[in-house]
């Protein structure tokens, strides 16, 4: 329910750049490397490479999922310790596309 | 000429690397990943990388030596080639760098991660022997050992002083962390010990949340001067451990100074910094605003808002890859965002944080308002507790993607 509502809110915000062009091809073309670039960050922490597993997993975790949590970090309404702080400096579009390339990112890849 | 232009076009561009830290690896790593068919030097002196990032966990004595020390086999192995020299000279014209074994590698595109060097002499008498009596600690190694050393032989009842640099340096909340994590060394093993930072600075990284937890872990066991109480350190006799301020001298049984610092030798005589000591960039490509073809990343260059931490070097690095992928097909590069997060241990399983998120400005990579900032300064045991977790897999997930 709660995860429907908060995608009915930004779905509209993300149709500039449709999520589908994005996930069907993160590594190619210039909004792929545009959002490779974007999620560069995410990897600081939340890396494949590792083998700690205290950072939650976000490789190729459902797009819907990583959204609903960025947004509610983002809006306070999710605790967190630095993802609260971090998410604010993203837009709503940026959070979408985010989402959709870690979506597509293979779980196990090296990244 | 038709044939040699299109082997030309055909030949793989080459790309050297000076510096093997977190920027340094990061890159030559992150560009092979972007376009295996770029051929990546990388330029090191040494064969093992000693890690700044939790080097205060060894000097309080929570962790030994060994977890810094890493090597450069994996990274070899995803095909970049090491050479172990230390680089003495660029030549931006024939784009070619000289190693002090007198072997000469020509690039397309230059990255200048060398890190930093400490400015001897700008504290009156702290040079290089003054650090052998006085270490800074500020680039690991053998220097990290000798504090820890001076701390195990320091009869109970001593009086530690850190002596912090001006902004802007290598690690900004890092003095703080040391200081954190020495007095938890002298609380547990010399009780009647004390700390005291003198600092050059009005006010430090984290200050309230540092100066809160020392109050209620360490009573008042650490004392810090900013520059407004006699803190400024501007001279030292290192034979007698005294650090001399505008107003007091200090004896120390343990002095740690910390100099001012600046980009590495290597990035000084190639014109890449400018009067601060540090490199400008171009705040999209990390390219040097001085020298064309050649990239500045981590400690070395001027990166704005962003702090001179490991993370923000890995972050630079990744971003920096695609850039140059980008530049050696031709393409224009992509304007982005970074993110930067430092965690730092105050006590065994009390940790906190800064963050921060950055966009390219006019001129330097600006900080955006609004995002980013410190820990709350009111949170649970268990908030702490998390961080301290988050700050030891940070290290553990940064080290196992820069060098294993």
């Amino acid at each position: 329910m709660r995860t429907f509502r908060l995608l009915a809110l930004v779905l509209p915000l993300l149709l500039p750049t449709p999520p589908v062009e994005v996930a069907a091809a993160p590594q190619s073309g210039e909004s792929g490397a545009t959002i490779k670039l974007l999620a560069a960050s995410c990897s600081g922490c939340h890396a494949n490479a590792a083998s700690d597993d205290t950072f939650p997993e976000i490789n190729g975790r459902p797009a819907a999922e990583i959204q609903e949590a960025m947004l509610a970090f983002r809006a306070d309404e999710r605790k967190g310790t630095v993802m609260n702080r971090i998410a604010k400096g993203y837009s709503e579009t940026e959070i979408g596309a985010i989402a959709d390339y870690l979506a597509a990112l293979d779980e196990d890849a090296e990244d | 000429m038709g044939a040699k232009g299109a082997s030309a076009r055909g030949a793989s561009a080459r790309v050297v690397v000076i510096g093997g830290g977190y920027a340094g690896a990061t890159v030559a790593r992150s560009l092979r990943a972007s376009d295996p068919s770029i051929d990546v030097t990388l330029i090191e002196p040494r064969r093992t990388f000693h890690s700044c990032p939790f080097s205060n966990l060894v000097i309080g004595g929570l962790q030994p030596f060994s977890v810094l020390c890493f090597g450069y086999d994996d990274i070899a192995a995803t095909g970049v080639r090491m050479v172990f020299e230390r680089a003495i000279r660029v030549d931006p014209v024939t784009k070619t760098v000289r190693t002090e074994g007198d072997l000469d590698f020509h690039y397309d595109r230059l990255v200048m991660a060398p890190g930093i060097e400490m400015i001897w002499n700008a504290i009156s008498g702290y040079n290089e022997a003054a650090a052998e009596l006085m270490p800074h600690a500020w680039q690991a190694g053998p220097q990290t050992l000798l504090l820890r050393k001076q701390l195990e032989d320091m009869p109970d009842g001593g009086v530690v002083v850190i002596a912090p640099p001006a902004n802007p340096f290598r690690c900004p909340p890092g003095p703080y962390e040391r200081a954190s994590l020495i007095a938890h060394y002298l609380k547990t093993n010399k009780p009647r010990s004390k700390l005291m930072i003198l600092d050059s600075k009005e006010y430090f990284s984290k200050q309230i949340l540092f100066q809160r937890a020392w109050t209620e872990i360490y009573g008042d066991l650490i004392e810090w001067h900013g520059i407004f109480d006699f803190g400024a350190v501007i001279a030292v006799r290192p034979l007698e451990r005294v650090l001399v301020t505008e107003s007091k001298e200090v004896r120390a049984d343990v002095a740690n100074v910390i100099p001012p610092q600046r980009a590495a030798r290597i990035a000084q005589i190639s014109g890449l910094a400018d009067e601060t000591g540090w490199c400008p960039i171009n705040p999209v490509t990390f390219e040097s605003s001085l020298q064309a073809g050649i990239h500045v990343l981590g400690d070395a260059s001027n990166a704005g808002a962003m702090p001179k931490s490991a993370f923000s070097a890995n972050a630079q690095a990744k971003v920096c890859a695609v850039q140059i992928a980008r530049l050696l097909k031709g393409k224009p590069p992509i304007r982005t965002k970074l993110a930067n997060t430092c965690y730092s241990l105050v006590a065994p399983g009390y940790g906190i944080s800064i963050a921060g998120v950055y966009e390219p400005g006019e001129v330097l990579i600006d900080s955006i308002k609004g995002a980013g900032g410190i820990s709350p300064i009111y949170a649970s045991a268990k908030f702490r507790r998390l961080e301290a977790d988050y700050g030891a897999s940070w290290y553990r997930t940064i080290t196992e993607q820069v060098f294993g």
